[in-house]
């Protein structure tokens, strides 16, 4: 469906129409088929309505967009309209409707230091809202609630986490590999370059902090995987050395540009960094609007 | 030896798009216009490779959604009549056309091809074109995919977990069911990857998948090997990534080979050009004019006039183009095998629908890329993701970053100003999923049919498309339809059940409508 936005011809409906008239007389069989089928006169239900208002909790739902824009949705329960109602009486026009964003990039990290915080004025009627971040890739919940003046804050609902997405390479380089075969749980091993690693030394595969998904499943999966395969002596070793084998040379050299049509060698003795060229090349195409909508 | 690697992936999909309800259904179009320039015409070109005797390796992703419309014979049927008013309609050409050579050699083309297409859909695959992907995926010259089961956008899904669960297990237990088999890589829709949805693929047995370049570029930590190789998420699912050097020379409408001056204009159809009264039997039934598929005329230029289509000029820039894929690729690799402990991989997906019917010879193209990477050349050699991996299946592990292949990288295509009302009701509705499922105990033979086609309907709304559709504006109207429909259906199934009155009438008439996955064990 990718480029189907390139379609300029309008479509229209294709509703309540009468038969067509064929010409072909080779037909019959499918014509037959259709014939002695009850779904061509099924009726078309539900297009005409409206779909229904689903207030019937307090919730408020954040997705990221992209790593600088998330987007709220929220909803308001009848009964606490009334609350809010209340709350209005009670300090006046000057409660603001507020959405209270708190950064848990780091909360897995240092449970006990409070995430910091800063809030977006919203308008409760609105339903949903679009909010600029500044820095991509971390972590957010958010409350959906009432500023009142004196600082007070009155939380109406909370989100769920979610993470915006990273804008560009990670300046994390550390490695760690595993070894994934038929039939087999995966094995972990970390190999810093040029040495190989020893049976047995296999540091524990780092998990994402994503806790959703997996759950019991990934409890049971990760003690499965604690049952390391042990190698035929010698395999891991192997395996290693042809991985870094070539390491020592091939970081000797690496073309400046490797898509290219043109650059007839390698260039110059710095290290490859072949995340970066993809990176470049992946803007460049980004820039030659391929895709647009 | 060959010093890389290069494996073509084709996306092939289309949205659920079945109307028995109308006589004539505009948007059944887009799976017809499929069957006769995308699938057909591949197939035709596999098997001439076949034939010819050449050792290849291409990837195809195979949706759900597109495999129960090629498998369902209401579509066979219509399809078919459809194929028969398009001959028709070439053979009225021929004559139409007779006092205009250039023209009308075109025209005896269109016919003899459409005539090739019925004996092939009729008499070679006795109208399941799902069966032969199958034999090539059995003779191991092609790899198939999954995908989930109605091409749902997960990232955005993923505040309920069972919607993104249920939409990847019923997806591969639909595969299952197709290709006799359960598949090794799965097609994240739109290229959707979020951290997290890797797990849930391992849990179904999914060894890889494929991200668009920047889901791997920015893992963390930061890969060694660009996307050259893969990594290994920490669940152990391999991640490759979208070559962008590749994709743009196929892809890009300004750089791409597509745009080429020789190549068939895609928008220049005798159904805007010819009159209405002549049109009219071969059109849709309102007098509505529909792409026929009959195109006389070349690119030629930026304006709008455009000259004679000449088929052998065409077929050679075909042959020139592949040769320059080939080039360039081999430039590429012999770079990257000098920078890597490993023979680079180069993954170039691409949509299947671009081959044939948006760039006409596609299909010509992709059998030239075969047949001169097999015969003139040993230094890129195609191979199948799963054969990469038992070759290295030792990788660097890193978490890929959230990503997408639409516009930006990111979710904006399936999440602005125009579609987002409908994530409120997709999420709210599998939380309802969830409850219904969860409340039957032991419910009844309608209650589990209402069930089964409650689920039916939810993955209906869950579609990319829909929300697709109406970002880019084209076709919103239908797609804001088909969301409400299904997602009113959806509603109206769960009130019955919770209340234990199921309208079985009602029901019958949904079940035969959207009949998707008719034939799974859903529940």
């Amino acid at each position: 469906m990718k480029k189907r936005q390139e379609r300029t011809k309008s479509k229209q409906s294709s509703h309540g129409a009468p038969p067509p008239k064929i010409s072909p007389d080779e037909v019959k069989p499918a014509q037959k088929w259709e014939a002695e089928t009850p779904e061509a006169s099924a009726q078309v239900e539900c297009e005409s309505e409206e779909l229904p208002k689903i207030d019937e909790e307090t919730k408020v739902v954040l997705l990221p967009v992209n790593p600088y824009l998330v987007h709220v949705y929220w909803g308001i329960a009848a009964n606490d309209l009334e609350e809010i109602a209340r709350v209005l009486r009670r300090v006046g026009p000057r409660a603001q409707p507020v959405l209270r964003f708190y950064d848990v990039t780091q909360a897995d990290v240092d449970a006990t230091s409070a995430p910091s915080w800063f809030e977006v004025e919203i308008d409760l009627r609105a339903g949903n809202w679009y909010v600029h971040l500044e820095s991509p890739g971390k972590s957010y919940c958010l409350d959906l609630g009432l500023r009142t003046e004196g600082g007070g804050f009155q939380p109406l609902a909370r989100s769920n986490v979610t993470e915006t997405p990273r804008a560009w390479p990670s300046d994390k380089v550390e490695e760690s590999y595993l070894l994934v075969e038929e039939d087999s749980p995966p094995v972990a091993t970390a190999v810093p370059p040029g040495e190989p690693a020893e049976e047995g030394q296999a540091p524990a595969v780092p998990v994402s902090a994503d806790e959703q998904y997996g759950g019991e499943e990934k409890e049971l999966e990760r003690q499965e995987r604690t049952h390391f395969r042990t190698f035929a002596p010698g395999k891991m070793e192997r395996i290693i050395a042809e991985l870094y084998g070539q390491r020592r040379r091939e970081w000797s050299g690496l073309a400046s540009k490797a898509g290219g049509t043109d650059d007839p060698q390698p260039s110059g003795k710095e290290r490859a960094d072949l995340t970066e060229l993809s990176e470049r090349s992946f803007r460049t195409g980004l820039a030659s609007s391929r895709k647009s909508p | 030896m060959a010093k890389g690697y290069l494996a073509i992936v084709f996306h092939a999909h289309l949205p659920f798009v079945r109307h028995p309800e109308h006589q004539d259904s505009l948007e059944e179009n887009w799976f017809y216009e499929a069957v006769t320039e995308v699938y057909i015409p591949l197939l035709l070109v596999l098997e001439g490779l076949l034939e010819d005797g050449l050792d290849f390796r291409l990837t195809f992703s195979f949706t759900p959604t597109l495999a129960a419309m090629l498998l369902d014979p209401f579509l066979q049927s219509r399809y078919l009549r459809r194929l028969e008013r398009l001959i028709a309609l070439a053979e009225k050409e021929r004559a139409r056309t007779a006092l205009q050579p250039e023209i009308h050699r075109l025209a005896c083309l269109y016919h003899q091809r459409f005539l090739r297409v019925r004996d092939a859909f009729l008499h070679r695959y006795d109208r399941n074109l799902v069966a032969p992907f199958r034999r090539f995926q059995d003779l191991g010259k092609i790899e198939i995919l999954g995908s989930a089961a109605t091409h749902a956008y997960l990232p955005l899904l993923s505040v309920n977990a069972s919607a993104v669960q249920a939409q990847i297990r019923t997806g591969i237990e639909y595969y299952e069911q197709v290709f006799g088999r359960r598949p090794k890589g799965f097609w994240l829709p739109e290229c959707g990857y979020f951290p997290g949805v890797d797990r849930v693929l391992w849990q179904q047995g999914i060894r890889f998948t494929i991200l668009e370049t920047h889901g791997l570029t920015r893992a963390e930590p930061r890969p060694k090997r660009g996307v050259y190789a893969p990594i290994y998420c920490p669940s152990g699912v391999a991640a490759f990534a979208r070559d962008p050097e590749s994709s743009r020379q196929v892809w890009s409408s300004v750089e791409g080979y597509p745009g080429d001056y020789d190549y068939r204009e895609f928008y220049r159809d005798i159904a805007y050009d010819l009159d209405i009264d002549y049109l009219r039997p071969y059109v849709h039934q309102d007098g509505i004019r529909i792409d026929t598929g009959i195109k006389y005329y070349r690119i030629t230029g930026k304006t709008n006039h455009k000259e004679p289509y000449v088929p052998e000029w065409a077929e050679n820039k075909a042959e020139i183009h592949a040769g320059n894929f080939i080039f360039n690729r081999q430039k590429q690799v012999e770079h990257l095998a000098s920078a890597m402990d490993r023979k680079p991989l180069i993954v170039a997906p691409y949509d299947a629908e671009l081959f044939g019917h948006w760039w006409y010879e596609g299909p010509a193209w992709v059998n030239q890329v075969v047949r001169k990477m097999a015969r003139h050349q040993d230094s890129i050699r195609l191979l199948t993701l799963s054969e990469y991996l038992e070759e290295y299946p030792l990788n660097q592990v890193a978490t890929p970053a959230m990503s997408s292949w639409g516009y930006e990288g990111f979710n904006d295509v399936w999440l602005n100003g125009s579609n987002d009302w409908i994530y409120r009701h997709l999420h709210r509705a599998a939380k309802l999923m969830e409850k219904l499922l969860q409340r039957q105990s032991p419910p009844g033979h309608l209650t589990l049919r209402a069930l089964a086609q409650a689920k039916r309907e939810l993955f209906l709304a869950q579609a990319s498309d829909w929300a697709f559709m109406i970002n880019s504006g084209a076709m919103a109207e239908y797609a804001t339809r088909r969301t409400k429909r299904h997602l009113l259906r959806f509603y109206r199934l769960s009130e019955q059940i919770q209340n234990h009155g199921v309208d079985e009438r009602q029901l019958r008439g949904w079940e035969t409508q959207d009949n998707i996955f008719s034939s799974s064990p859903l529940l």
